[in-house]
């Protein structure tokens, strides 16, 4: 896919940001806009630029239950041929193949695909798409970065929950598994009981 | 030979592993020379009992639930007592036969590794071993029991396969993990349910420089054993799976 290329939105070395925002207040949102701070790709000359990509979702029967899945759904790789994108949790990475720009692939397209595919895979649940693109520069998407803070925080306060969820979990295949394991006091019981063991035999 | 002497029985899923254990039991127990431990250490498919026809008292894994809820309660005067009588009472799970010993492991049940409690366990296994000339362990399928270090300390591996590509491929990945993550000192593959030539699959074992112990023909009676549920004493005294008496020979003799 490297060679194939023709252009690379945020990435490893640039900056980028990403954010799905499910809202119940269809108000907020013009279904169907899509907004574009920068440069269009036929105007984009460099291979590979920092990137900002926001995602508002109106539903009024959108609930916190839907979110993972919403979220998820951002990583629309195999839906558009010639477009990749890969997942990396609130940042982005996404290359455009050149045939695919060759055949006139936009910010607009991508924006209209990504609402069709929302859509598309939830017909009850969303009911309008608003997309956000930010091609102009690190600055500009940095000035988005201090207005989805907020909304970032939430997020954050969700995964720290899920977190905790995942605690009570015991897999001790992972080397900080021991520290957060329940069972943890058992395990040094145990081991009490090896080294009481150990004294006696030697 | 050193004592105890360790021989891990491992590879592919269905390649044989506990029929060979059990015929290789009989034939050790047969010659009334060694004190044999066998280890049942195949946690999803542990049938070794049925194939010896012996009664299982207890499993490890039953034993390590007791040593778990001992030391969930924490109390001290009963997790000394526990540290005094462990040995014996993992002594006891072993299963006396006239020639030799079994061993199960057992299914985990229950959340949670513990992986101290496995380590007090393999202490105490290691600990009994000492007194048996052989110990046999038919491993569970795969990679898993080499690589979590669960019999690094092996004289000798022996690495079933069938004729198929994928079992000589497994092999070799097994070969390759046991030289990081075990000891051993001598290690060979058994080639079983032969059928026809298969001067491919031979040459795909040299390649590989996997060292051969020795094959074993396909054996129809094998499969009625296994329909029928029978023990390896109901094997023909001319099944072509004795066969695996040369092996056996070739293995406690390698030293």
């Amino acid at each position: 896919m490297e060679e194939e290329t023709r252009l690379e939105l945020g990435g490893i070395n640039q900056y980028s940001t990403s954010l799905v925002f499910p809202t119940n207040s269809l108000k907020e949102i013009v279904d169907g806009r899509i907004t574009l701070i920068g440069p269009e790709i036929e105007n984009i000359q460099e291979p590979r630029i920092s990137f900002g990509q926001i995602i508002i979702l109106g539903g009024k029967k959108i609930s916190e239950s839907h979110y993972p899945d919403l979220q998820r759904m951002q990583f629309i790789s195999d839906s558009i041929e010639g477009y990749m994108i890969r997942s990396i949790p609130r940042r982005f990475w996404c290359r455009i193949g050149k045939k695919l720009i060759d055949k006139g692939f936009s910010f607009e397209i991508l924006g209209n695909a990504i609402a069709y595919l929302y859509k598309a895979q939830f017909p009850d649940l969303i009911e309008g798409v608003e997309i956000i693109f930010i091609s102009a520069s690190e600055e500009n998407i940095k000035k988005f970065d201090v207005v989805i803070s907020k909304i970032r925080k939430i997020f954050k306060k969700r995964w720290e929950e899920k977190v905790e969820e995942w605690k009570k979990r015991v897999d001790c295949d992972y080397d900080w598994a021991c520290d957060i394991c329940p069972y943890n006091e058992t395990c040094e019981s145990i081991s009490e009981i090896d080294e009481q063991r150990e004294k006696r035999e030697h | 030979m050193k004592k105890p002497y360790i021989i891990a029985v491992v590879g592919k899923g269905g390649a044989g592993k506990s029929i060979f254990s059990a015929i290789v039991t009989r034939i050790i127990a047969e010659t009334k020379k060694y004190k044999l431990l066998v280890v049942d250490a195949d946690p999803t498919h542990s049938h070794l009992s049925d194939l010896l026809d012996v009664n299982i008292k207890k499993s490890l894994e039953e034993i390590r639930t007791q040593i778990i809820q001992t030391a969930a309660r924490g109390k001290e005067e009963e997790k000394k007592k526990l540290a005094e009588d462990i040995d014996y009472i993992v002594y006891d799970a072993i299963t006396e036969t006239k020639n030799f010993s079994l061993l199960t492991i057992g299914q985990p049940e229950g959340a949670g590794c513990f992986c101290p409690a496995n380590t007090l366990l393999r202490k105490v296994v290691t600990s009994i071993s000492k007194d048996f000339d052989i110990v046999l362990i038919d491993c569970e399928a795969g990679l898993e029991q080499i690589s979590r270090e669960v019999i690094r300390n092996v004289n000798t591996i022996i690495i079933i396969s069938d004729i198929s590509v994928r079992g000589v491929d497994t092999a070799k990945t097994i070969l390759d993990n046991s030289k990081k993550f075990t000891q051993y000192e001598n290690i060979g593959m058994v080639l079983n349910k032969i059928r026809g030539e298969i001067p491919l699959l031979l040459k795909k074992i040299k390649k590989y420089k996997i060292p051969l112990y020795g094959e074993i023909p396909w054996d129809p009676n094998i499969n009625i054993l296994d329909y029928e549920g029978k023990s390896i004493y109901e094997l023909p005294d001319d099944a072509p799976s004795f066969t695996i008496g040369k092996i056996v020979n070739t293995i406690l003799n390698q030293n």
